[in-house]
């Protein structure tokens, strides 16, 4: 896991080699940290509260995991189509992404895949660490989002997930068949165990998935600064799905979410 | 840096596309003409590229654009040695296909023409900027695996010729029509012809030299085809490593004339997978993989959908840096004469049925 400053560095290396700017006050961390008025913190959206400062940027830097670009591509060129259900799932160790960064996570998948918003969700939540969610998208699109910061310490992989996206016409999804686990490109067998790598991207080579995703998202937001305001948006709303699905476990209601039709 | 003004020729090639998206999105490059080798070729290019002039002669397309500095060989084999001379004498920069030429005499040749004007020609062997070779190259390196024992890698694809219909003709492919030998009544020319990159990484992953191959081919899986689709390579390399390698058009496709989805009957239609075998451990990898699936349209076929091919990215770096900066690529004409002549030598292991030292 690299720290903090290392990502900045790496946004600040490929800005440079691709004449983009990056404003000194800018800085790219894994977590929130502490408000300063005297920079611009980008940082995941799922490690920031609703109500953040406006001197942070949150980064749904998911959308820049080659895997999802491929899935939503296949969406939206219809080479699986019509969308009737989506089956996600997602486990953590709930370090650093618990559960509410979980859900925030996949419902931000599911509406950017479909590119549709959720309309309502029912959640069923189990001490605060695991839930089973039921969401509807505006274009009648369902969803199931199996979430779980439970998986022990030190487990690897420390996330362990699934997109599987069904439509009328073929399956589409970021597992290979028959397959529990994700794959990896690199094993390596010893006497000391197994380890694996899996490295996608030449430009930022020794990041991993999620730090060359956050590092990728951090560039797209310097390229067309004025994006930000739409990743404000998105967060403010996706943090109210996460309250709204732990209040529907709360109330054992099926919710309407705020601004559905 | 100044972008690099740069041109394709012929448009044939496999790797066509490919290089459009490159030469369109590289900020490191200005995309300013094209020439292709037929009508219905440039048509297609109409199609998918606006805005970068399409000729059909390469003596208009250098004459109306004098400001080339460097050109995208993509055209069939046998055009290269006539294309490399075109740009040397014209001092214009070759980024050359992964078969330069199968003619040794040629080969020196175009050595001699690259050195005498002072160009820089590289040869596109896409998988140095692989960031899963990169990472086998870094792990051997700190010697995890200990001293290479064995070697083991697919370059396995479908067939591309139904829509390049170059490699499929030996003289095109191969550049002469030798019979494969014995009683196989094909030509050399196919599947061996499109994979140098194994070949190429065994060289730079043990450092070492081919000492002997051997190879094998197989009944072809498509009867109609002039040239060999499928085969296997044994060997030793000098320090001892033992290989097999296969570079086989073994993955069904559809004969369609362009590529696109659908293309794959198989469900992967592109593997570059290694097994590396050292006295401390062993590392499997898989250059283009993990992807995502599917099994949508057009065939409703269970569907790799790759997901990582950022190495035309280091590869135009590096070709772009050797020109600006008076470098020598590392996939030179020179380092790549040596994986040429190890394919040679399995095409002359077919032929005699023997082990081939060289």
């Amino acid at each position: 896991m690299k720290t903090s400053k290392d990502l900045d560095a790496a946004l600040r290396r490929l800005a440079k080699k691709y004449a983009v700017d990056v404003p000194d006050r800018w800085i790219l961390q894994s977590t929130a940290g502490a408000a300063s008025p005297q920079r611009t913190t980008l940082a995941p959206g799922w490690a920031l509260p609703a109500g953040a400062a406006e001197s942070f940027v949150p980064l749904l830097h998911w959308r820049s995991q080659r895997r999802f670009v491929e899935l939503k591509r296949l969406v939206v060129g219809r080479t699986v189509a019509p969308v009737v259900m989506c089956r996600f799932s997602c486990q953590t160790t709930g370090e650093p992404m618990g559960l509410d960064a979980i859900l925030y996570r996949e419902f931000d998948l599911i509406e950017w895949m479909n590119d549709s918003p959720i309309v309502s969700v029912y959640a069923s939540v189990v001490a605060g660490r695991f839930a089973n969610v039921l969401v509807r998208l505006q274009n009648g699109v369902i969803g199931s989002i199996e979430a779980g910061a439970t998986l022990p310490t030190g487990s690897q992989p420390d996330v362990l997930d699934r997109h599987e996206i069904i439509a009328g016409r073929g399956l589409a999804s970021d597992r290979a068949v028959d397959t529990q686990l994700p794959q990896d490109s690199v094993y390596v067998f010893t006497a000391k165990g197994v380890e694996k790598y899996t490295d996608t991207d030449a430009e930022l080579f020794g990041l991993d998935d999620e730090e060359v995703s956050l590092v990728r998202a951090a560039y797209d937001l310097a390229s067309q600064p004025d994006s930000a305001d739409a990743l404000r948006r998105q967060h403010r709303r996706l943090a109210a799905l996460v309250k709204t699905a732990q209040e529907s476990d709360r109330v054992r209601r099926r919710l309407d979410t705020e601004g559905a039709q | 840096m100044q972008p690099l003004k740069i041109a394709m020729l012929s448009l044939t090639h496999g790797h066509t596309r490919k290089y459009y998206q490159t030469l369109r999105d590289s900020p490191r490059l200005q995309w300013v003409a094209a020439c292709a080798e037929d009508d219905t070729v440039k048509e297609r290019f109409d199609r998918n590229v606006s805005g970068v002039p399409c000729y059909r002669s390469e003596q208009e397309m250098f004459d109306r654009h004098p400001d080339i500095e460097a050109v995208v060989l993509a055209s069939a084999n046998s055009e290269h040695l006539r294309q490399v001379r075109a740009c040397a004498e014209r001092g214009i920069n070759v980024l050359s296909m992964k078969i330069p030429t199968f003619d040794m005499i040629e080969y020196d040749e175009m050595i001699k023409a690259v050195d005498q004007a002072g160009i820089v020609c590289q040869v596109e062997l896409e998988m140095h900027y692989n960031p899963v070779v990169h990472r086998i190259n870094q792990l051997l390196s700190e010697g995890v695996i200990g001293r290479m024992q064995a070697f083991e890698a697919t370059n396995i694809t479908l067939s591309p010729v139904w829509a390049f219909p170059w490699q499929g003709v030996p003289e095109k492919s191969y550049g002469q029509r030798v019979p494969l030998g014995g009683a196989n009544p094909r030509f050399r020319g196919g599947a061996l012809c499109d994979h140098p990159h194994i070949f190429d990484l065994i060289r730079w992953m043990t450092g070492s030299d081919f000492e002997y191959v051997h190879a094998e081919v197989a009944p072809n899986l498509r009867e109609d085809l002039q040239v060999e689709d499928a085969l296997l390579v044994t060997g030793k390399m000098r320090d001892g490593t033992s290989f097999l390698l296969d570079p086989s058009w073994s993955r069904m496709e559809e004969r369609i004339p362009e590529p696109g989805p659908g293309w794959e009957v198989a469900p992967k239609r592109m593997e570059v997978n290694l097994t590396l075998h050292g006295d401390k451990g062993v590392l499997a990898a898989d250059c283009f993989g993990p992807n995502v699936y599917h099994n949508g349209a057009p065939r409703d076929r269970y569907t790799v959908q790759y997901t990582y091919f950022d190495e035309w990215i280091g590869l135009v770096d590096e070709f772009v840096d050797c020109i600006r900066n008076h470098r020598t690529p590392k996939i030179n004409l020179r380092w790549h004469r040596r994986t040429i002549e190890a394919m040679n030598a399995c095409y002359e292991s077919i032929a005699t049925g023997q082990p081939v030292a060289f």
